[in-house]
């Protein structure tokens, strides 16, 4: 609908879209509809040359007036060497989560042992996705980890509810995960896909077993919105299968 | 936001969801005309939450958008709710989310005119008809700024 807005107030516009059924329903100006993965618009992460086709042929249709237009991409994104072969291997040997597990030391320690791949990363490409929360790395395990044995400490920031708090410290702790472990190739030299990252950091991290662990606490509060934050903004709806060490 | 005023704000979020889905978008699509792809003006508008570092961050039902001047795009985070989608492609690369250098190529060669120096992002996940306030406070800001290639990203 954003598009209705703009071109209605005669600013001419095209889409990118990643779900061909809406696009269809909202008819909107002019769309090229891609076959990528959501959160990935463009398709190939350090691609340029492939995001530029993908580019060209959407802003290529701005000189069409023959609307609603929905045009189909005809390529797949370029898939991840690791796909065909034998699979990702994370370059980074973390050790298995003790048991019992402590939250506050062991993910601390395990962030200890992430830190300079994580330095290396922020190094490499210039910049880094954490810090949405607006804590250091440290203060949001801390925070997390007090929340997920059943403490409720306020968020440290007037104004912002501990919902978005919650969400967007484990929406960190995942950047700084995966940012850490992609700051190379794999052990196999292979590059990681999106669903490989997520499985290494729910299955094999002790930073996923806080964030399941958080989830289950919140799932089973009296309020409301805590409740609906552990059930549906915590654990990616593929990877809700998976249960905490305890 | 109180707890009892995001429950509200969400089911109106996402009654309006429903009913464009349903019911289509309201009117005919509108159409808006410009010159050859070479002399236009290029902006960005995401729908992927993205905000700055330190900025506020998008809420359940958000209407409202941020500014994103180009020499400020590196220190971009998401702030989106939905957990399922990657987000592991922007930590790497963030044209594959916000794609500001390939628009900036494609000026250099001649692709396209030039690229503004003001983009905007939304949270998409709102009811369309809460943004359309916002959208038109954008409409005149991209106007004065000679737009008239306007490139929406969803996530």
């Amino acid at each position: 609908m954003l598009a209705h807005y703009f071109e209605a107030a005669g600013l001419p516009t095209v889409c990118i879209s990643l779900v061909r059924l809406h696009s269809a329903k909202i008819k909107s100006p002019r769309t090229l509809w891609v076959p990528f993965e959501l959160g990935r618009p463009l398709g190939a992460t350090g691609d340029a040359t492939f995001q530029h086709r993908a580019l060209t042929q959407a802003l290529g249709l701005l000189e069409r007036s023959d609307v609603p237009i929905l045009k189909d991409f005809p390529e797949d994104a370029p898939v991840s060497s690791s796909a065909e072969e034998e699979g990702w291997a994370c370059p980074i040997n973390l050790p298995a989560p003790p048991k019992p597990f402590d939250a506050d030391a062991d993910v601390l320690d395990e962030i200890e042992f992430l830190q300079s791949w994580h330095d290396l990363a922020v190094q490499k490409r210039g910049r880094t996705a954490t810090g949405s929360a607006q804590l250091t790395i440290e203060e949001t395990v801390r925070f997390v980890a007090a929340w997920a044995r059943g403490e409720h400490p306020e968020s440290p920031f007037e104004g912002m509810s501990i919902v978005d708090q919650l969400r967007l410290c484990s929406e960190d702790l995942k950047a700084f995960y995966a940012e850490a472990a992609t700051a190379q190739p794999g052990k196999n030299g292979l590059e990681a896909d999106s669903s490989e990252i997520a499985n290494w950091f729910w299955s094999e991290t002790r930073g996923g077993n806080l964030l399941l662990t958080l989830a289950e606490t919140c799932r089973q509060s009296d309020d409301n919105m805590i409740t609906a934050l552990g059930n549906f903004l915590l654990v990616p709806y593929d990877q809700n299968h998976r249960e905490s060490l305890k | 936001m109180g707890h009892t005023a995001c429950q509200l704000a969400y089911g109106f979020h996402l009654l309006g969801l429903l009913r464009l889905f349903f019911c289509g978008p309201p009117g005919e699509t509108p159409v808006a005309s410009g010159p050859a792809l070479d002399q236009r003006r290029a902006a960005i508008i995401s729908t992927a939450g993205l905000t700055h570092r330190g900025d506020r961050p998008f809420g359940m039902g958000a209407a409202d958008y941020r500014v994103v001047p180009t020499d400020a795009a590196d220190d971009l985070v998401i702030t989106h709710l939905s957990t399922n989608f990657d987000r592991t492609g922007f930590q790497q690369d963030m044209n594959v989310m916000f794609p500001l250098q390939r628009l900036q190529e494609m000026a250099n060669v001649g692709e396209i005119g030039s690229v503004v120096e003001f983009h905007y992002t939304f949270i998409g996940a709102s009811d369309p008809a809460t943004m359309k306030e916002s959208a038109d406070q954008i409409a005149g800001l991209l106007k004065q700024d000679k737009v008239d290639a306007v490139l929406l990203v969803p996530v």
